[in-house]
């Protein structure tokens, strides 16, 4: 988990998904976008085709320009604009932040002018807009920086500090989607032990955080009849319509919707019955109704004929920030049904409605 | 500084600035500092109404003037107020962090049963973040998660009422940053000068000690309470000469004529401040502002005088000089910063050079003074 990868720079992650991907699967590729792509044969050659995706890219910056006095503006990796899924600009101000250059990682701090003593407390409340930020890497002019071996492009992500597990609790950097991929794989080993009678994929896609393309690759290639999103999920507040809450179990996403024009509706047979496996297994799960989300399930559910797709949320405090909060059992209960769900896809979804 | 002694400079100061705290939970500097200082002080007392420490080190010539080196030691940090049914917990702010610049730090509650780790987010209020993601931030849309559920759990855990919450996790609390020229992490004011001062004095020791008799009145809640632990001190120690040590404002982000000082210029001495607020300010007097400077091109290190805030309220240190028996006519005070690029927000940057200069310019000051000198006075 403590490895970087902002969206398009996935390597590092990449190996360790596959490492640990390698050990129960019986094939596993790297595609040419980054894509872990594992693979394990079922039980039954007629049976159908699934596909768990769990991202591996997190949210970070991009270093837009350095002036003369060694500080540099940033851009946002993360599709979504201000509002929607991109990341809140609010989170930047005092980051400690790595940046990613050809001589290896260098340590800086997201700023923003502005003295407190200074400020009326108007100016104090005023919103700082990410573009009005700087890189301080402690220096005082450009060619320190250059000597660093940091210029235009290089990737940035969140310091972060590690990840603070306590008890059940964990605190850190890249919650968003590292425990997913830990959800992914474990399913992975738990299907291993089990047996299970459909084809699986699992995939450790890139790139899902501007535009989900890693897994749009991915399921061209593979076809899948059915594919499982696992991904963090963020926890909403006191609307007592939906709650999704830390500690109560992974949710069963029911849509997912980002306005004014986007929203993507889970198969309703699959949803169905990941929830009534869920009951049967003892397995505690939330309904959801994502509101300003768009997972990688937008992109996979359109590939050529369709695929009917669903996600498992791992409710996560504070998602698309550089510290995210969220619960091991969760993510436990989070593989449990995966696996579980997985065992009862041994045939498509040869129905939509109801009959 | 080459890499070499600027990693061990790092080493040494952060064990200053992992110590606790804000106001009212100063001790581990306390102590910190009385172990730094009691094998080569003559005189260490503990205050009993305000948790000050005066360490005394006998000078070489009794004719003398004596000088006292002053700074304040507790941080910005905050304080547990309670949980809520969620599981978040709500906090005050201990001093005056911008801000603008919490929301997703990493914090630790420091509790009696151990430390506890922690972020900073927006305190839940109904369907967040879409609507009022053109808000900026403010104190009031700030709670602490650490990862619980619900109020049990957070008892639990330990968390009460009243725990002191610093920035930054254990071990953490300072980095170094780019190639090692800076260091950043939050608390560097008012560590920097506790570090600094200490420093100073190791090395006065170490040499054989200078003419003066040296104070070092290393204050509690002066960072934010303006004048409440210093009636203390004055009452205690009347000495020759003050010299007031400070974390100095750099922002390259602002206008220079706002924040004339900057990042490599070396140690501030700020000759002026607050003379145009309702409260008064100060004007250092001319002679000490000329010994200051005289000392700074002896060590050939580069120096910034400023004229600060000028409508801005008298800060502590102002009043050094004019509470009675110190004014302008009583006790010359020099006053010299540390420059410390965005003062008061959560991540500050301390240039280390800036650090070594200033340092220089204490200690070469401190073996300046002797009987007889020309202070100015009247």
């Amino acid at each position: 988990m403590e490895q970087h990868a902002p969206s398009g720079f996935e390597r590092d992650v990449g190996k360790v998904v596959a490492r640990e991907l390698e050990k129960c699967a019986d094939e596993t590729i790297i595609d040419g976008i980054g894509n872990i792509i594992a693979k394990r044969s079922g039980a039954s050659e007629k049976a159908s085709v699934v596909m768990i995706d769990a991202h591996m890219d997190e949210i970070g910056l991009m270093v837009n320009y350095v002036d003369s006095e060694g500080m540099m503006s940033f851009v946002k990796i993360s599709r979504g604009g201000f509002e929607g899924q991109s990341f809140d600009d609010r989170i930047l101000p005092s980051q400690r932040v790595t940046i990613h250059g050809a001589k290896g990682s260098v340590h800086g701090i997201v700023t923003i002018p502005g003295i407190p003593h200074l400020a009326t407390p108007e100016e104090l409340a005023r919103l700082h807009r990410s573009a009005e930020m700087r890189i301080d890497v402690g220096v005082t002019s450009r060619e320190e920086v250059t000597h660093m071996g940091i210029r235009t492009g290089d990737p940035v992500t969140f310091y972060g500090g590690g990840i603070q597990i306590k008890d059940d609790i964990v605190i850190g950097r890249a919650v968003h989607n590292r425990i997913g991929c830990l959800v992914m794989i474990e399913a992975m080993r738990r299907l291993k032990k089990t047996g299970h009678e459909a084809t699986v994929y699992a995939v450790g896609s890139t790139q899902s955080l501007i535009g989900s393309h890693g897994a749009r690759v991915a399921a061209t290639r593979i076809k899948p009849d059915s594919a499982l999103v696992v991904d963090a999920t963020a926890t909403s507040a006191t609307d007592p319509g939906h709650v999704v809450r830390i500690n109560c179990g992974p949710t069963i996403r029911r849509a997912e919707t980002r306005a004014p024009s986007f929203e993507f509706v889970a198969h309703p047979k699959m949803r169905n019955m990941l929830e009534s496996v869920a009951t049967e297994e003892g397995i505690p799960y939330q309904s959801e109704y994502a509101e300003n989300l768009l997972t990688d399930m937008a992109a996979i559910t359109p590939v050529g004929r369709g695929v009917a797709c669903c996600v498992i949320g791992i409710p996560t405090r504070n998602i698309h920030t550089p510290i995210e909060v969220c619960r091991l059992a969760d993510a436990e209960n989070a593989a449990k049904l995966v696996t579980a769900g997985i065992a009862k896809m041994s045939a498509r979804f040869e129905q939509y409605w109801e009959s | 500084m080459d890499p070499t002694e600027r990693e061990e400079f790092t080493r040494e100061f952060s064990q200053c600035v992992e110590c606790l705290g804000p106001r009212g939970y100063e001790s581990e500097v306390v102590n910190y500092i009385k172990n730094e200082l009691k094998r080569i002080a003559d005189e260490i007392i503990i205050e009993p109404n305000f948790g000050n420490l005066y360490a005394k080190m006998n000078g070489n010539d009794p004719n003398a003037p004596s000088v006292m080196l002053v700074t304040h030691i507790d941080i910005n940090g905050f304080e547990v107020i309670n949980a809520t049914d969620d599981g978040l917990v709500e906090f005050r702010a201990l001093g005056d962090v911008d801000p603008g610049t919490l929301l997703s730090k990493p914090v630790t509650i420091h509790t009696k049963r151990g430390t506890t780790p922690g972020v900073l987010t927006f305190r839940p209020t109904g369907l967040r973040s879409v609507q009022d993601v053109g808000k900026g931030v403010t104190y009031e849309d700030l709670c602490i998660d650490i990862g619980a559920s619900s109020r049990e759990e957070v008892t639990d855990i330990g968390v009460q009422p009243g725990d002191p919450v610093t920035l930054y996790w254990p071990k953490q609390r300072l980095i170094t940053i780019g190639d090692g020229k800076s260091v950043s992490g939050q608390g560097i004011d008012s560590r920097m000068q506790v570090f600094g001062i200490v420093k100073a004095m190791q090395i006065i020791k170490k040499e054989g000690g200078v003419d003066s008799t040296i104070w070092f009145s290393a204050e509690t809640q002066g960072e934010t309470l303006y004048l409440s632990s210093h009636y203390a001190t004055l009452d205690r120690i009347r000495p020759d000469i003050a010299l007031v040590c400070e974390a100095g404002f750099v922002q390259p982000l602002m206008d220079v004529h706002l924040v004339t000082t900057r990042t490599g210029g070396g140690p501030i001495f700020r000759t002026a401040m607050g003379i145009m607020s309702d409260t008064g300010g100060f004007i250092m007097r001319r002679r000490i502002l000329d010994l200051m400077e005289e000392t700074a091109r002896e060590c050939k290190v580069p120096y910034q005088v400023s004229v600060w805030g000028a409508d801005q309220p008298g800060e502590m240190f102002n009043w050094v000089c004019v509470t009675p028996g110190w004014g302008p006519e009583g006790i010359p005070t020099a006053h010299i910063r540390f420059p410390l690029r965005y003062k008061h927000h959560a991540s500050e940057v301390q240039y280390i050079e800036d650090y070594e200069n200033a340092l220089k310019v204490i200690v070469a000051f401190l073996r300046k003074i002797h009987a007889g000198i020309d202070l100015g006075s009247k």
